[in-house]
């Protein structure tokens, strides 16, 4: 597992959500496709016109590194990167806000560094939060929000209005 | 020519001839038969005749015979008629007295056996008498005595009671108003969850709707952030 996330690096820094596993599962199922053709030529033009640039480039390093030509074996390696992504450990998270892309890059980069490399975000969106998150990892939940942190102090014995 | 006919006429007639003769012994045969028969039939009267004389005879002994012992029955019924009227007369005379005399008897009898008979009624309806009032009195006193045991049993029997009736509605008294008491607890706690409740809905909203709008897109990253190094903490110290 360890020497896959080393090898799909590049790949992996790209795919931070779930939702981003979605669109490259999407693209997987064009690239596979195209190769039913005979020669690459298909293929590197579903490359370079369907797919994500940066992913593109990142599939691309790949192939170079593994000196990788024959359709066979271009399809053995998406596979495995493929299955690689699918098995990453999923980090879910509701929050209060909608984040924007650097945010969400931002919680990405800390659980990777934090947490687990690879690790992959699930959001969801429940405004009753107020604020932080409630998060589920490894099969625990654990409620950080400001709705949980107010009825704490309302059931608190001592708690007088 | 002559024999040749003689044979012919032999031939011809011959049979005829024998059949003849046969018939002739036969008629004659019938003839003797019958004057035998004759004679027999007139053997039969005679006999006949013979037999109803003889058989006329005995029944005319016989019906003499018999007038003759019918007489002499006659006559030795009335001898012995003649006797048993006199000794009869003398049998019914001494047969009446005799009668009589215990007719008498068994009225002094009966008389006699009346008056003990009504004696003994008498004392016996005495004693009876006597013996009913005795034991009326002995019933009566009896049933006072009784009575009186009885009420006593009574009195004693709704005393218990009234203790045991008064401390069952004692213990029910204070079952209910436990129960009572339970369900008045109950009700305040959940009308005070209830409370509470509503309470904290009100608060929630309050600070969702003072804090939501407070808090800016830094403040939300932030507190999640801090959400997620908090999460770790967490999990080293349950590690």
């Amino acid at each position: 597992m360890e020497d896959n996330l080393r090898k799909y690096k590049g790949l992996i820094e790209l795919i931070k959500t779930t939702e981003d596993v979605v669109v490259l599962d999407e693209e997987m199922d064009m690239l596979l496709q195209s190769l039913y053709h005979v020669d690459l030529i298909k293929f590197e033009d579903t490359l370079s016109k369907f797919i994500r640039v940066r992913v593109a480039t990142e599939i691309k390093k790949i192939l170079q590194a593994g000196a990788i030509v024959k359709n066979e074996e271009v399809k053995r390696v998406l596979s495995d990167a493929y299955r690689t992504i699918c098995a990453l450990p999923i980090l879910r998270l509701t929050l209060a806000f909608e984040p924007s892309e650097a945010v969400i890059n931002g919680f990405s980069y800390w659980s990777r560094n934090n947490l687990k490399p690879g690790i992959l975000l699930d959001l969801s969106l429940d405004r009753n939060l107020v604020g932080g998150a409630v998060i589920a990892y490894e099969g625990k939940f654990y409620d950080y929000s400001l709705r949980n942190k107010v009825k704490q102090i309302f059931e608190m014995d001592n708690f007088v209005i | 020519m002559n024999e040749v006919f003689l044979q012919e006429y032999l031939y011809v007639f011959g049979p005829t001839i024998i059949l003849s003769l046969a018939l002739a012994a036969v008629a004659v045969s019938y003839v003797v038969l019958l004057v035998r028969l004759g004679k027999s039939e007139k053997d039969k009267v005679f006999l006949q005749s013979k037999i109803r004389d003889q058989t006329s005879q005995i029944l005319m002994d016989a019906h003499q015979r018999r007038l003759k012992i019918v007489q002499e029955a006659l006559e030795k019924a009335g001898t012995i008629i003649k006797d048993t009227q006199v000794v009869d007369f003398d049998l019914k005379s001494q047969f009446i007295s005799d009668l009589q005399d215990m007719k008498k008897k068994q009225e002094e009898l009966l008389r006699q056996r009346h008056e003990q008979i009504s004696a003994l009624y008498d004392q016996f309806e005495n004693s009876l008498r006597r013996e009913t009032s005795d034991q009326l009195k002995s019933i009566s006193k009896n049933m006072e005595t009784k009575a009186e045991e009885g009420i006593v049993q009574f009195r004693q029997l709704i005393e218990g009671e009234k203790i045991a009736i008064s401390k069952q509605l004692s213990q029910k008294y204070e079952e209910q108003y436990k129960i009572v008491q339970k369900a008045i607890e109950d009700y305040k706690t959940n009308q005070v969850k209830k409370v509470d409740k509503r309470v904290f809905d009100i608060l929630q909203a309050l600070t969702h709707d003072v804090l939501g709008r407070s808090l800016t897109l830094k403040d939300h990253e932030e507190l999640v952030q801090k959400a997620l190094i908090q999460m770790k903490t967490d999990m080293n110290v349950e590690e």
